[in-house]
Parts: C-alpha cells; structure tokens; sequence
C-alpha cells in the first residue's frame, strides 16, 4: 500500500467513523425529548413480512439511547421463543456519548434460560437475554434481530408510547404480506394514517411516529393512556399450530374456539358420569346441583400448569383432569363444564383478561391477544352464575376483584357472545366492624371485636382463614398493625347471605395503649382504619380514575376506667366529594365512649381537575382519622 | 482437574450396594398418623423420609459416580399442602456432565370407604426443564391429590461428582415425625460430617461393611453411617435473622481425604496453609492480583504520585469503582480477569476487587483477598477450611497498622465500608507470605438517619422552616441509591413533595451525594400543617412536633423469639427540632424527659426538651449500639421501642393567651 493510499483509506475511515458518531451523538437529541425520559428511542423499525400463514418474518432494528440509571431496563434485550418462535439473528453495537463505538454484541452473547415462571410448572417458552454493562451514562445501544413465526394468530402490536419514560424520535412499523391477503386492522391514536404500498408481488402498511415526549406517571389514572398509540393487525384467515380458522369479529372467534378447540374435550368416563348421576340424584334445582358439583370439583382438583405448544390455548379434555386431578384454568373450566352437561346444565367457556385492574376485551376487534384466563358462565334464567374453577375455596358463584366487572367472551355452539362479569360496587363492598372493648387502669385495651367482609372486600382476610393459629397470629398483626397488640382468640366463619361473607371474631389485648401524661390521659379511639392520604399530582393530564369503591365502617365502644374523669366534647364531622363520603361521630356517655367512622369511596372514572378534590378530602379525612383526645384523670386526694 | 485423574487412574472393579431405601407398605394408620405434638394445624406432615447415598463405578466407562436414593411419605391433612405434592428436583451440570434422575416413582393413596386407593404418577407427567445451562428442572406432581391423601415419592439422583455426599436436611418448612439418612463410604474416602442446628440426633449408627468396594482386584471396607431424628418440628423463619441456612437443623458432608490402594493418600479439605497456597497459585485468583505491572500502566499519574497512602488508596478506590461496572455477579474467582474487566468496564465481584488489589499493591500499598460467604449464604465454617462456604471476595488494605475492609463493587459505598451482603460474621484474609486469619466482617460506621428542623409555628397551625435530613452509613448508602435511580434530582423532588401530603417541600437541596466522603445530607424548605384553622385566642392546642418519621410501628412485635436479631449494623435515628413559638403563646404541658437504657448501654432512647424564650427545644434519639442481639435481648427492644412509641403520643399542650 503506498503512502498516498494509505492516507486515502484513513482518511475515508475517518469520514465513515465521523458519519456513525454524529448519528448517535448524544447533543442530536431533540431537547424537548428529554423531559422525564429515562431513556430515548432513537430510531426503531419494525417490519412484520407476512409470507405465508406460518412464515412470518419478524425484524425489529432500534437505536436507543439510555440517559440515566433509571432508563437501564430499557437497554436490556429479552427474545422470547418457542415452539413457533425462533429466534434467527441478532446483531447490535453499544456507543458511547460521542457516538464512538465502544463494543459489539451478537448472539452468542446471549444468556439462554426458560421463562418459565413460579406459576407455570411447565411450559415450553424460553428467553435469549443481554444486558449490556455500561457504567457512564449516557450511551446509545444499537441493534436489529430477526424472529421467525410459524403461525398468524398472534402478531405483535405496535405501541410505540406504551411506556412513559421512554421517549421517541422515530417509530415505524410496518406490514408486508401479499397483495389478495385479506386483512384486519385497528389503529388508534396514529399520528397519520398507514402510507400503502402495492406491487404485483406485495402489499405493505406503513405507519410512523416521530418526537413522542416521555410523560409523568400520575397516580389514579385510567386503564388505558388515552394517547397511547396502538396498531394492531391480524390476518383473517390464520393458522396455528395445525388449527386454522377465519375471524372477523368475535362471534366467529367464539365459534372458532369452541369448534376447534372445545368441542370434544368432555370426555368423562362412565364411572365419572355415574358420580355426578349419584351427587345430583336427590337435588331439585338446577342451582343447587351446579353448586354441588362445583364443590365436588374443588374437592377433587387442584391448579397446576402445564402447557406445550397449543396447549396455551387449548385445554386438556376432561379425561386428563379426571385421571389425574389437576389442571389449568382451561382444563378445570373444561372438566366443570363436563360435569354440568351430565346434569344437563349448560354452561359457557369463558375468555377473561384476569387482573386487579378490570381490563375488557376490545369490543371493536377480536383477536387472540386479549384475554389470560378462563372461567366458567352458567347461563341460569335471570340469575347468571359465575365460577372460578381454578380456586379450591372460593365459594360458590364468587368471582371477587380477579375477573368482576368487564367484558368476556363466552365461546357456545352458537358462536361467540360478549358478557359481562358481575360488579361489586362501593355499597356492596363492605367491611363492617364492631368492637366492644375496655380500658384498663394502666391504658391496657381489652376486647372483642368483629369484623365482616363482603363484596370485593370478601378477600381482604379470607386467606387467613384458612392458616394455621401462629401463621394467622403472623398475618393478623399485620393486618393490626398496632404495638404491643395480643390475639387472645381468633375465630373466623364463613356465611352466605347475598353473597358469601367473611366473619371475623378477635379477642384483643393491647398493652398500654393509653397513654398517662401528667394528669391526663391520652386516647386515639380510631385504632383500626387509619386511611392514607393520596399523592398530589400537580399540573396532572390524566382523568382521576378509581378502579374499585368500598365503603367501611368502624364502631368501637370504650368503657373507661373509674379514675378517668374527664369527657370529651362530641365530635360529628362529615365531609362530602364527588369520589366518596366520610362520616366520624363521637360521643361519651357516662364512662363509654362511641366511636363511629364511615368511608365511603365510590368507583368510576372523574374529571381532571376532580382529582385535587379527592386529594383535599383524603387528607382531611387521614388527619382526621389520626384524632387524638385528651382526658384528664381524678385526682386521688 | 487433578481430581478426576486421580479418580481415573485407580482401577475399580465391580460394586454393589443393592439395597435401596424403601417405605414401609403403606398401612391405614399412616392415614390417622398422630402429629399433634409437633402442630395439630400442620398443613402436611412428613410420615417417613429415607435417604441413602453409595458410591458406584461404572466400569465401562472406568469411572465413579455418586448415588443418591430418596423416599418420603407425606400426609396432605389440608388444601394448603398441596404445594407439598409438586416436585421440582434441580439437576447440575459438573465439569461436562448433568447429574441424572432414575427411578422416580410416585404414588398417591386415598382412603375411599375404608379402602386404599392409589394412583400412579406416569412417566408422560414428568417434564424436565433446562433452566438455565447449568441446571436442569425434574418436574412432576402427583395425581388425584385430596385433602387427607398420602403420598409416596421415591428417586434416585445420580451424581458424577465424587465429593457430592450432598447435605441432608433434617428440617423443612413442614414437620416431620422421622428422617433417616445413611452414607455408605468407603474406607479410602474420609469425610468430615457435621451437624448444624439446634436439634437432637435421635440416633447415629455406624457399622463396617467388609470388602463391600472391590477396585482393580484389591477390596475395600466401607463405613456405614446411619443418622435420624425424630418429631421435627417445621423450621419458622424470623425477620432480622441471617441466612436460615444457619439454623435448620441437616448433617453435612465434606470430602477430606481420598486413599490410594497403594497407600498414597490425597488431601482435600487440608490446611488453612494449603487452601492459601492453592488460591494464590490459581489463575483466576492470585493470577489476578499479581497483574500490577498492568495498573502501574494504567493508572493515571495523578494518582500514582500521590504521597499521602491513605489519600492515595481512597483515590485508587474511587478509580476502580467508578471505572469498572460490577455485573451483578457473585464469587471469589475472576469471571474475566482483572484487565479485560478494566478495558470493557464491566466485572464481577472479584474482577473488581482483584484489579483493586492489584492497583493498591502496585501503588505500594499493602493490599490482601478476604474470602466472604455473603449474608444470605450461612457461615464459613470454622473449624476447617471449606472453600465451597466462600462465594464472594473483598479487599483487606493494610495502613497504619490497621485493616480496611473495602469492597468496590457497590457505586456508593465510601472506601472502608461493607454493603449489607458482605456483612456475615467473619472473612478470611490471605495473606500470601504468612498463613491466613478470620478477619471480623463489620461496618465500623453506625447507620444513621437525622433530622434536624429550625423554624417557626404560626397561629394558623403551620411549622415553617428548614428541615435538613443527613445520612450516615448503610443509610447513607441506600439514600444515595434511591436518589439515584430517578432520572434527575427535580424528579425525585417532586416525588418526595407528592408522597409527604401534610408537608410542602421546596428548594431541596443535596449535599454530598456524590462526595461518599461527607455525609449526605438533603435539606429543603417547609410548611407542615399540624391543625388545621387557626389558633383561637384562649384557648388550648395540641402540638405534635415531630412530624417526619416519627416511631409509631414496633419492629419487633413477636410473643416468641428463636434466633437471634441480626441488624448488619449499629443504626440511629434522631430528631433535633427547634421551634419558636408565636408570641403570646404558652406552653401548659407536654412528654417529659426520658432516657432508656438497655443493660451495658446496648440500646437506649432518649426524649428531651426545654423551652428558653419561646423557642421549644426537642432532642431525640434511639440508638441500638450493636448490630446483634440475643433472644433474651429481643424482648427489651420490644419494650424499647413501645416506650418510645407512647412516649410520642403524648403532645404538647399549648396555651393561646394573646389579648
């Protein structure tokens, strides 16, 4: 190589080396973007190249630049792959501030693990993983991979402003698949419609954003971002596994899933058909014989996960639970279903997004994303039942904050029919407590309380019911988390009327809980619900959005001791808001003081602005739930 | 590597130990089995568990492997011991090979009118999971589980590797009416066998077994060692206790000595002196160290020509720390090596601290590897050295006579103080010329939190002024994270403010967040709200003045203790609160002074106050002054920490006598 060429050459690398920096320099970023991001989208091209119904190409290039510690789970990679996911080909560079290129990374890099979590005791999903390990901040990770999919069912989303600290310069994501492929599509929030491109050979989508800001989490807000950008794209006709099937809308997807994957899954054996036969034979109403059976179903069934290939989406027949007594959410609900067609008690398999959160199906658009867990419909005249087959305890028609309250899909013969679950609202969802309780010349309290819980509060102490006296002891002075208290006797019931209710009976002694000051005693009669206030949320975008209402109510009685002469001037304080409503009276008579405090927070969804309102009137109501009342003694002379 | 040559190069011949472990029949009494002296409320109970390890030789592949045959019997008494019928048998890899699982059957037993029927596990219900490279998952559970079943499983786990006599666990988290484990040895290995825990062998039977190992024509003898107890209770774990590896009561076994049939014998768990010698000469630890020449290149000047050694070892501290990233990986061998870790930034444990040995050393400074087991592993045993007890390594600096335990690996951590993790009774320092020593794992350095207000109440019920939080220690260290981890100061302001309801925050500022030197300290301006409305003219108010992180939960709220309290550390928190009172306004009552003290002074609390031309004076503290209390200590901390929160129930009374 002569000098000349040398000089050429270097000088060209120079040139290359110049061009890659500036690209990925830090001062190019937009300034407007780095408000609240913790890290930002450079560039992100997502392309799904659809060739045939089980070889779809999945390529996603991303250029992301990580501004601070907060933002390092944005810099991690995790493949997910299965059986009908593969993971072809990753290849990605990290670059530092300047936009130098400080190392590279491919595939072998990559930690290999199974992804199988605590729940699942077996599942066929794996993961590729790589964190890159960069000290200085900020730094820009750049990289592409490829996955092949074998089947058309499930085709990731586009959401580029799904997670608010992240920020965005460039988005696309772009479809490709022949052109006489029929398609369906919802979009939302898109900046602009898709650009179409149509060749002899192709037709391809194609949506951009560009310069999405990070964002505030705020607290109380509703489900779903009301911008959040979202495309999702599914063909009609799909295949899975060896299933095929058509769907437009989720009538067809219902039918789909009960012709294709319910429909010759109840299996029971005769000796299991003459069991239900011999529990139902001296029952009348269908009700009580669905409940009976349930029940037989708890007692014989437990939940344990296994799901291969299909299997995520198919149960296991009923044969499977019956030889071995367990099952997944779909194998259970398949096997309760099993049971009621013996006694001749139709039912529905039901497609349900399960979660705290009430999450519905999109109505507007079937598809087999939606949706984690099943449960079981029984369609009775006028008193539609619900079950949770995956629970060994639940009672009878009881469904609780798991899966109340949203849209499902029942998949029948017929078809599939949208329904919703049934909702527990702030008057129903009750805790009730009652305390009889003493206070003793050294401010030792003593007594009895109960307390009831109904409605989506049926939960709150309902596991503890079940414990061991040490563990419930354990989970009781959580629950009370008061110093020096002590659970004589513990007793808890379970009832139902309109609906199953929790009881719980507490003999308590809690030691020098009144305080002595001088000639004063010092009482805070409010021992058991202290509410918190909630966090500000300044200059706030989101609607205030209250996912759940309850409504509680503390009455407790203290019978002071003789030497406590003093009282305390009656207290009756009543806030209002448009979220709830809250009512503390006191008042003392002779030597007992009542204590009565009620909350009442109703569900829904309010204004912005609501939310300082709300905010006021949890404050006020914590303060004043943390009253304390002085009372001063008789003076022994 | 020298092992498995070892291993190889002696003929064994034939061997067997037929007898496996076997369960009795099942009977209809295991179904009524009394356990109501262990926990009437159990919600399963083990009947009988059985393990036996052998050794074995594969002759066509003229190598040995280890055998572990396991049978337990469980009654299921309640749904919530369902989880006791799913198994999740982990399988490693040594050297190329997985250990293997054979023979696994399970049967479940339910008691139908008075009639026994069982249901089998199939071999089409057992899944294995390859979980990461290194392990493997057997997974299966039984069938046709119900309230009141009894189950059955037996396995064998057969293991290539010649020192897993694994550890056998007497306790778990159910109780157990018996478990029996026997090791079958032969003569020409010597295991050192030692029980941990608080409970009783039942029984220890050892017999010769004559000629039972027959290697290349030449026989040996074999010990038979049997251990069992009886009526285990379920082990409960207590919060602030170390690793529950320390006290659940099991037997272990660490491979000693191996015999050559020609009388030569090999050494395995040897001399401290030994294990030194081997550390410093393995590549991927005293390899490591010894790359001075690479740091005496690499170091800037500006530190290598700092005069002062302890500034010097500070600012070599605070190089590696900042310069290489740890990974989050464990251990005491370089995953690396010290140079590639510190071109790429990145690291283990021992990455880091080796470069930071040898960066000390080729500065001249005395710099030594300690050997640490972390918190949530048990303790390194003390009796002999057991190399497998360490999995983590940190520096020992030698200055003025003194050693400083340094560990570079954690971002905010001042040079001279241990993160939580490494806090685990002792370490082992090697030293390369002279034998190694127990080192004490400890921060010398209390964890301290305080809050220091200077302000004014107005007659509108509000505290205005300066509030100033500073941060010491392992406190110190958790603060600078947390700060850490938002995206920009201004955010975590805004946070801080939006949490704390009854409390304005502003102009927040940070001191020392990055200098670890200095305390951290934050400090903002505040309004609190402490009633609400206004102060009436003659009439009383109750004040409350400690508004931030006043004591009102106890810690330690149990009616029985078993282990001991492990805090990690020293910790203080205390509250100087200095407030001037608006004119006109008196003070009628308030706590009084108070100073508690634990015998020897190993806690104490102490309340005082004066007021001195309006201005209320608060002092607060409490302190415990050591970082390990026994269980008879337990109970006055209680008590410690529920004097402490009655005596902040009691509020200032104040008068409001303005004209």
């Amino acid at each position: 190589m002569s000098n000349q060429s040398i000089l050429t050459f270097l000088s060209l690398l120079f040139i290359q080396y110049n061009l890659v920096g500036q690209e990925y320099a830090i001062e190019k970023i937009p300034i407007e973007l780095k408000s609240r991001a913790t890290a930002i989208v450079r560039h992100e091209f997502i392309t799904l190249d659809m060739r045939n119904e089980t070889n779809i190409i999945e390529s996603v290039t991303r250029a992301i630049t990580i501004l601070n510690k907060a933002g390092e789970t944005h810099a991690e990679l995790l493949l997910f792959y299965d059986k009908s996911k593969s993971v072809k080909e990753v290849k990605g560079a990290v670059y530092n501030e300047l936009g130098i290129q400080m190392n590279k990374f491919s595939l072998k890099d990559f930690k290999d693990y199974s992804a199988t979590g605590q729940v699942s005791m077996y599942d066929d999903i794996r993961v590729k993983h790589y964190q890159p390990s960069i000290s200085v901040y900020p730094y820009t990770v750049v990289y592409s991979y490829e996955i092949k999919h074998s089947q058309n069912l499930f085709i990731p989303y586009w959401r580029p402003n799904y997670y608010s600290d992240l920020a965005v310069e460039k988005s696309s994501y772009q479809f490709q698949c022949q052109p006489q492929q029929a398609l369906r599509i919802k979009t939302e929030n898109i900046p602009a419609e898709a650009k179409i491109e149509t060749t002899d050979k192709s037709k391809t989508y194609i949506w951009t954003a560009t310069n999405l800001p990070a964002r505030k989490d705020e607290p109380f807000s509703p489900i779903e971002y009301a911008e959040g950008i979202c495309v999702k794209v599914v063909p009609e006709q799909f295949k899975y596994y060896k299933k095929e099937g058509q769907v437009n809308d989720w009538e067809q997807f219902g039918k789909w899933v009960y012709d294709d994957l319910l429909k010759d899954k109840k299996d029971l054996s005769q000796i299991a058909k003459n069991n239900v036969r011999d529990i139902i034979k001296s029952i009348e109403s269908p009700k009580a014989k669905a409940k009976a059976l349930y029940e037989y179903m708890q007692s014989k069934t437990r939940y344990i996960s296994i799901q291969v290939g299909i299997g995520g989406l198919e149960p296991f027949p009923a044969s499977y639970v019956e030889r071995l007594g367990y099952g997944d959410c779909k194998a259970l609900v398949n096997y309760m279903q099993a049971l009621l067609d013996e006694a001749d008690i139709p039912s529905y398999y039901c497609i349900v997004e399960a979660g705290n959160t009430k999450m519905s199906l999109d109505t507007e658009f079937a598809n087999a994303v939606d949706g984690n867990h099943i449960i079981l419909c029984i369609p009775f005249e006028g008193d539609t039942t619900w079950l949770e087959c995956t629970s060994q305890k639940q009672p009878f028609g009881f469904l609780g904050d798991f899966t109340d309250d949203r849209l499902v899909l029942a998949c029948t013969e017929e078809g599939g029919k949208v329904l919703r679950t049934p909702k527990y609202n702030w008057t129903q969802n009750l805790q009730i407590r009652n305390a009889d309780l003493r206070v003793q010349p050294d401010g030792t309290v003593t007594g009895q309380i109960k307390t009831t819980f109904s409605g989506a509060q049926f939960e709150n102490h309902f596991s503890n019911v079940f414990k061991n006296p040490i563990d419930q002891n354990k989970t009781l002075k959580e629950y009370y988390d008061v110093d020096n208290i002590y659970f004589n006797k513990v007793n808890y019931e379970i009832s139902d009327t309109n609906g199953p209710v929790v009881i719980e009976k507490l003999d308590i002694n809690i030691k020098s809980y009144v305080v002595k000051n001088g000639n004063n005693i010092i009482i805070h009669p409010n021992i058991f619900n202290i509410s918190r206030s909630i966090p500000e949320s300044r200059n706030r975008k989101n609607q205030l959005y209250i996912n759940r209402g309850y409504t509680d109510i503390d009455e407790l009685t203290f019978e002071l001791s003789e030497d406590i002469k003093g009282k305390i001037m009656p207290v009756n304080k009543v806030l209002e808001s448009p979220m709830g409503a809250y009512n503390l009276a006191i008042k003392q008579e002779n030597n007992r003081i009542h204590f009565y405090r009620k909350l009442e927070i109703k569900e829904g969804l309010y204004a912005t602005e609501d939310y300082q309102k709300y905010f006021d009137f949890m404050k006020e109501v914590s303060a004043s739930d943390k009253g304390k009342y002085n009372l001063p003694l008789a003076i022994n002379e | 590597m020298r092992i498995i040559s070892l291993l190889l190069g002696v003929l064994f011949s034939h061997s067997s130990f037929g007898q496996l472990v076997e369960l009795d029949p099942i009977r209809h009494r295991d179904f009524s089995v009394d356990y109501t002296q262990l926990d009437s409320n159990a919600r399963a109970v083990v009947i009988s568990e059985l393990g036996k390890t052998t050794i074995d030789l594969v002759e066509a592949e003229r190598s040995i492997r280890v055998l572990h045959r396991y049978a337990i019997r469980i009654k299921i008494n309640k749904k919530e011991g369902y989880d006791k019928a799913n198994f999740s048998l982990p399988l490693y890899k040594y050297g190329g090979d997985f250990e293997t699982i054979q023979d696994i059957k399970a049967k479940t037993y339910n008691l139908t009118e008075n009639k026994i029927n069982i249901s089998e596990l199939k071999n089409k219900d057992i899944y294995t999971e390859n979980k990461t490279p290194f392990v493997k998952l057997s997974k299966f559970t039984l069938p046709d589980v119900r309230e009141g079943s009894v189950i059955d499983i037996e396995y064998t786990i057969i293991s290539p590797n010649i020192f897993n006599y694994k550890k056998w666990e007497f306790q778990s988290d159910i109780p157990k009416l018996k478990s029996t484990y026997t090791a079958i040895i032969p003569a020409l290995y010597k295991y050192n066998v030692t029980l941990r825990g608080a409970l009783k062998l039942e029984d220890v039977k050892s017999k010769v077994l004559r000629e039972c190992f027959r290697v290349g024509g030449a026989k040996a003898d074999c010990s038979e060692l049997t251990y069992s107890m009886k009526n285990i209770p379920a082990f409960e774990e207590e919060d602030y206790m170390l690793s529950p590896q320390n006290y659940i009561s099991a037997i272990n076994f660490e491979m000693e000595e191996a015999q050559h049939l020609n009388g030569a014998k090999q050494t395995y768990t040897k001399k401290w002196s030994d294990v030194d010698r081997e550390l410093m000469t393995e590549k991927e630890f005293g390899g490591q160290i010894k790359k001075t020449k690479f740091f005496l290149e690499a170091l800037p000047d500006s530190i290598l020509s700092q005069t002062d050694l302890r500034l010097k070892a500070k600012s070599i501290y605070s190089h590696i720390q900042a310069r290489i990233k740890w990974n989050n990986m464990y251990g005491k061998y370089s995953q690396f090596g010290v140079e590639e870790s510190y071109e790429k930034r990145s690291g283990n444990v021992a990455d880091i601290n080796f470069s930071l040995i040898a960066a000390l050393n080729a500065a001249n400074i005395e710099a030594y590897p300690v050997l640490v087991s972390t918190r949530e592993n048990s303790l390194p045993n003390s009796l002999h050295p057991v190399l497998t007890d360490f999995n983590y390594v940190i520096v020992g600096v030698k200055l003025d006579n003194e050693t400083i335990l340094a560990d570079a690996s954690e971002n905010f951590l001042p040079f001279g103080e241990l993160p939580l993790r490494c806090i685990n009774e002792k370490g082992r320092i090697i030293f390369s010329r002279k034998s190694s020593e127990w080192i004490p794992l400890e921060n010398k350095t209390k964890s301290l939190t305080s809050y220091s207000f200077d302000g004014e109440l107005d007659l509108s019920t509000k505290l205005i002024g300066s509030l100033t939080i500073t941060y010491d220690g392992l406190d110190a260290l958790r603060k600078r994270k947390e700060i850490s981890g938002y995206p920009s100061v201004t955010e975590y302001e805004e946070k801080l403010d939006e949490r704390l309801t009854n409390i304005s925050l502003t102009n927040l500022n940070i001191q020392n967040l990055e200098n670890l030197d200095l305390l951290l300290s934050e400090q903002f301006d505040v309004i609190v709200d402490v009633g609400n409305g206004h102060i009436q003219p003659k009439t009383v108010f109750n004040l409350n003045p400690i508004f931030i992180d006043r004591i009102t939960r106890n810690p330690f709220n149990l009616d029985d203790r078993t282990y001991p309290v492990d805090l990690g550390s020293q910790r203080e928190e205390k509250h100087n609160f200095s407030i001037v009172l608006p004119e006109g306004i008196t003070v009628q009552s308030g706590p009084k002074t108070a100073n508690l003290t634990l015998p020897d002074g190993a806690a104490r609390y102490v309340y005082k106050n004066s007021i001195d031309n309006n201005v209320l004076m608060i002092q607060q503290s409490l302190s415990l002054n050591k970082a390990v209390f026994n269980t008879d200590e337990y109970f006055f901390l209680k008590e410690l920490f529920s004097r402490a929160i009655q005596h902040l129930k009691v509020d200032y009374i104040l008068k409001y006598n303005n004209e």
